[in-house]
């Protein structure tokens, strides 16, 4: 079996058309700039796994909705909203919250160092397993938007004025930036490079 | 500019970049990868007459599956409702701009854009028109799909629906039914979408 980059070939990244490979030159279809690999994937990939690792830190301990009550603010963040919604009797809604907003995020962060570990170490492990590993976090990821898409609807039927309010807090704004960033990571990663360790290829371009 | 030489024969895979000879499929025939199993090819069903067909469904059926209510709740006498486009506005207005564009661009702007995009390229190339916005239009929509949540509000619909039952009345509403048929639609044209003969039909400039 040979990859494109071994017959001199590339793989065009928007309109996949097979070209030859000269250096800085043009898709003949879609005028995109061909590189053999997404310009310093791994590189990218860690800077975006870094930042979200800070980010997850406020996004946990930070409240994510303040319940204002009669004058009277509640701070929740999302393990003592999961919390609540253990003791008010719906296991499986918080089961849900808990996987998509704390499980998730942090699997993926996890995962994907692990994934980028292996890959820089070259340890020895099935490319099958390691890509279906990334395709599952790949996947998973867009599930930790649910609690902010919650939030949202929440915050808009729960609306009694001086009664009954909830607003997003600090935390919402941290967490939205994990998932973004952990998103931007699983993008930036470009998935070729874990087969170009059975030949000893540059990573540069 | 220099320009490539390119072979329309061969296929690549994104995920490998395992290279292939490309093989004729029989319609509705997928072709995946041998060495990691991801999809390389495929020969839709769906033409792009039908393509147009669906997409301009989806993008009717999103007018009101934001703007007429997802459900109203009556608590403390008083009756709420909220529409998608509603419940991204309250956000707003606390002045959390930047959680409120996100959930905003997830769940209305990404799936909108898409939708129009694949709508324009199926026209343009249901009738044959020449216009160089076609790889323009290809281009978004394949950046926009990563972004389009329709599935992920579903669920967190549900999710937000079950912690409400235990605080008050609720009554579901229109909009829920036209989100719920948007979303059937946008994930049928999302399967059916074969961008490889989509980009067939954008003519490539001469080698010089
Ligand atoms: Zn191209
Ligand atoms: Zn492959």
């Amino acid at each position: 079996m040979q990859s494109a980059k071994d017959a001199g070939l590339v793989r065009c990244s928007e309109c996949a058309l097979v070209c030859s490979f000269q250096k800085n030159s043009r898709c003949p279809r879609c005028n995109a700039l061909l590189t053999f690999r997404q310009t310093n994937s791994l590189q990218k990939t860690w800077a975006f796994l870094l930042t979200a690792c800070i980010f997850i830190i406020p996004a946990n301990f930070m409240p994510i909705t303040v319940l204002i009550s009669q004058g009277k603010e509640t701070p929740d963040t999302i393990l003592s909203g999961v919390i609540t919604l253990v003791e008010s009797g719906s296991p499986g809604i918080a089961i849900i919250v808990f996987v998509a907003s704390i499980v998730v995020p942090l699997a993926k962060i996890l995962g994907m160092g692990f994934i980028l570990i292996s890959l820089q170490l070259k340890l020895n492990m099935s490319h099958r397993m390691r890509f279906i590993m990334f395709k599952f976090i790949d996947w998973v990821g867009r599930w930790s938007m649910l609690d902010l898409f919650v939030i949202s609807i929440m915050v808009a039927v729960i609306d009694k004025g001086q009664l009954l309010v909830i607003v997003p807090g600090p935390g919402a704004t941290a967490f939205a930036s994990v998932v973004i960033l952990t998103l931007l990571a699983a993008k930036s990663f470009d998935t070729r490079l874990m087969w170009d360790l059975e030949k000893d290829n540059d990573w540069t371009n | 500019m220099a320009m490539n030489k390119y072979n329309e024969t061969l296929v690549a895979c994104e995920h490998c970049d395992l290279l292939q000879v490309k093989q004729r499929l029989q319609l509705g025939q997928i072709a995946t990868c041998p060495r990691c199993g991801s999809r390389l090819y495929f020969n839709s069903s769906c033409s792009p007459m039908s393509m147009l067909a669906l997409t301009l469904t989806a993008l009717i059926l999103l007018f009101p599956a934001n703007l007429y209510p997802l459900l109203s709740m009556t608590m403390v006498g008083s009756t709420e409702t909220a529409s998608l486009s509603q419940a991204t506005l309250k956000i707003f207005h606390e002045g959390n701009y930047f959680v409120a564009f996100l959930i905003f661009f997830c769940s209305t702007i990404a799936p909108f854009l898409m939708l129009l995009s694949l709508c324009c390229a199926s026209f343009v190339i249901s009738f044959n028109l020449q216009t160089r916005w076609l790889k323009q239009l290809l281009k978004w929509v394949d950046y926009l799909t990563h972004w389009s949540m329709l599935e992920v509000y579903l669920v967190s619909f549900l999710v937000a629906l079950i912690k409400l039952v235990d605080l008050a009345d609720i009554e579901l509403g229109v909009g829920l039914v036209c989100f719920c048929l948007l979303m059937i639609i946008n994930s049928l044209v999302l399967s059916y979408y074969d961008s490889n003969s989509y980009w067939q039909r954008v003519p490539i400039d001469a080698v010089s």
